[in-house]
């Protein structure tokens, strides 16, 4: 049986199968195009090594924060598949993602860039949380400190970590958007 | 005895046993609703005792498709006898096929029911229903954002999409519980792909997409205004030749169809569409959003009393309706100068009739020029009772067909869509998995 990954918060589309050994993996740089090539890319990653949808056991999607749309569009294709086959969804932010991918003596932190600010997080060396996920325009005083992760994912050890986590009931999932949109931030 | 077994993917074979061996065999194929059959045989020794008829008859009961194709040489005769025993016609004929004659293409059509799941999102509403054979409303949930939207005072285009993902799970859900079927039960997955807000659009799209290739049935590709058309298939179906009036939000269209696959813009809107301007009224008069049946409601207790612009009279067949949203505003922003109060009821009900009247022009012109006696009304803005009524009054003068859609089925809904899908699936118009939203799109089919 195998985990289906999902991660499109980016430009780089991923998706892979991991059953425990082996890990297939399928990327493509996609401009504002995941609805193209996703569903497409997953029917390829299935048909080319001969897998149904009945070895899937549990889907592991990346959930933000990044592109808004992208990420829904990940998350849509997610939770039609763990509905519809009652297989269990494991959801990781992109930025714990970057951080689990690699292995470090000292504190080391994950940044994703947008048009106005940085979302941040920083974990020790186990892996546990030093600075909470936040979006914020400038992050010097982080920058000061810690040492910035090199971005590649590590799908393997991604998969791992999220699998270590309680699912989420499907009706539930939600996307880590972390940034609060002007209209919605009731503070304003 | 006879056993069935698969070849590859798409291709399976059914043996005829005598003792260990096959003495017959049928041969198809196997791809979305249709089953092509590619081979029957009976050996020599062994014809004449109904073998051929128990390979078919086991045919029927493993498989369900909506037809079954074959192909067979014009001189042989048994075999056509007995295909058309079974209700196999011949559909084509394939000219020298064979080196003896030609080929008859035969198709038996399977009369079953067709389910097509339909997931709509281009705006602030998550829709999805199960319609059977393009007419009967199993079952549909709609799950409106009015309330959340209400407090911005029109649709924020992000928080519905967030919205969409948050919903759409209970929404398919419940949808299927309601109509007490199974996502395997359905024959095909349809979604509204263009027009709309693109955020909203691609959870729909990525989620049906997902469903189709899980159950490997045909994906089908609906625009939002096809799918207001044939809103008025729901429980009768339309006649044609016909001209449709589409009045919502985004769109005020004129659009003749001679039958079900050709279309053919008469007019539109140069500027807003009718919906969009009903609820900039709305904003004006300090109307909650959605400002349309708002203004409607207040409409009812007015007058006519405040004067309007004439309405793009040019003798074409096109709106235009920027001038009275102008008109409006600056007639609300004088009176507040001049420290009057505006009777918002009346000046609702001015506005209104305007509308009204030049929607019943127009429309009356289009039947004119293009000699179509049906007419169907369609979109968002055909829940307006006053103008609902208005064109029936219309038509009834004019000994036109009319058909307007209950009004659940005239705001965004994903039966209608469901409904359009039907026409695309019989006509077998279906689409990639690498199908985009689109905000723009003129209909197509």
């Amino acid at each position: 049986m195998y985990t289906l990954f999902i991660d499109s918060h980016s430009s780089n589309i991923c998706l892979a199968l991991y059953n425990g050994k082996v890990l297939i993996k399928k990327e493509k740089e996609s401009i504002e195009s995941h609805s193209i090539f996703l569903v497409p890319m997953l029917k390829e990653l299935l048909d080319e090594n001969n897998i149904s949808f009945d070895e899937i056991a549990n889907v592991v999607a990346v959930n933000g924060p990044g592109s808004f749309t992208g990420i829904r569009i990940g998350l849509s294709v997610a939770k039609a598949i763990c509905y519809s086959l009652k297989k269990p969804i494991y959801l990781i932010s992109s930025l714990t993602s970057l951080l689990v991918s690699v292995d470090s003596d000292t504190c080391k932190m994950a940044v994703i860039p947008d048009n106005k600010g940085f979302y941040v997080s920083v974990f020790d060396e186990n892996n546990n949380s030093v600075v909470d996920e936040r979006y914020q325009e400038n992050i010097d005083e982080f920058l000061a400190k810690y040492k910035i992760v090199d971005g590649a994912l590590n799908v393997e050890k991604v998969i791992k970590y999220a699998l270590k986590q309680e699912p989420v009931n499907v009706f539930k999932v939600k996307a880590n958007y972390v940034k609060v949109i002007e209209v919605m931030d009731d503070k304003k | 005895m006879i056993k069935s077994k698969q070849l590859k993917d798409y291709e399976f074979e059914i043996d005829y046993f005598n003792g260990n061996c096959v003495v017959g065999y049928l041969k198809y194929e196997v791809t979305f609703d249709v089953v092509n059959i590619v081979d029957v045989f009976v050996d020599e020794n062994f014809r004449r005792q109904g073998i051929a008829t128990e390979l078919f008859v086991f045919l029927f009961e493993s498989v369900n498709p909506d037809r079954f194709m074959l192909e067979v040489n014009v001189n042989n005769f048994k075999a056509i006898k007995l295909y058309e025993k079974f209700g196999f016609v011949t559909i084509h004929v394939r000219k020298k096929y064979y080196k003896d004659g030609d080929a008859l293409i035969m198709e038996l059509k399977n009369n079953k029911d067709v389910y097509i799941l339909a997931i709509e999102s281009s705006c602030d509403e998550t829709s999805v229903s199960i319609v059977k054979n393009g007419v009967v409303d199993v079952s549909t949930t709609v799950n409106s954002q009015i309330d959340v939207h209400k407090k911005y005072g029109g649709v924020v285009p992000e928080v519905a999409s967030r919205m969409h993902l948050e919903n759409i799970t209970f929404v398919l859900d419940e949808t299927l519980s309601k109509a007490n079927m199974r996502l395997e039960d359905m024959d095909a997955f349809a979604c509204t792909y263009a027009p709309g807000l693109l955020g909203s659009l691609l959870v729909g799209l990525e989620t049906t997409k997902t469903l189709s290739l899980i159950y490997n049935k045909p994906f089908i590709k609906v625009n939002h205004m096809m799918g207001h058309i044939y809103a008025n298939n729901i429980g009768s179906n339309m006649n044609y030749p016909l001209l449709a009036l589409i009045v919502s939000g985004g769109h005020t269209d004129l659009i003749y169809m001679e039958d079900e696959t050709t279309i053919k813009y008469i007019g539109q809107t140069l500027d807003d569409a009718v919906g969009e301007c009903f609820d900039k009224v709305a904003r004006i008069v300090d109307l909650p959003y959605p400002g349309g049946p708002n203004v409607e409601k207040l409409a009812l207790n007015g007058n006519p009393t405040y004067l309007m612009p004439n309405l793009l009279s040019d003798g074409s067949t096109n709106f235009s309706f920027s001038g009275i949203k102008s008109h409006v505003v600056n007639l609300a922003h004088n009176e507040k100068q001049r420290g009057n109060e505006i009777n918002k009821e009346d000046l609702c009900r001015s506005f209104q009739d305007a509308v009204t009247k030049s929607l019943v022009d127009k429309t009356l012109l289009a039947l004119n020029k293009t000699g179509a006696k049906n007419l169907v009304m369609a979109g968002g803005v055909a829940s307006n009772s006053f103008i609902r009524e208005s064109i029936r009054k219309m038509c009834e003068e004019n000994n036109i067909n009319f058909s307007v859609p209950d009004k659940k089925y005239c705001t965004d809904n994903a039966t209608m869509i469901s409904a359009a899908a039907y026409v695309l699936y019989k006509n077998n118009k279906f689409a990639g998995l690498d199908t985009n939203a689109k905000s723009h799109e003129l209909l197509t089919l």
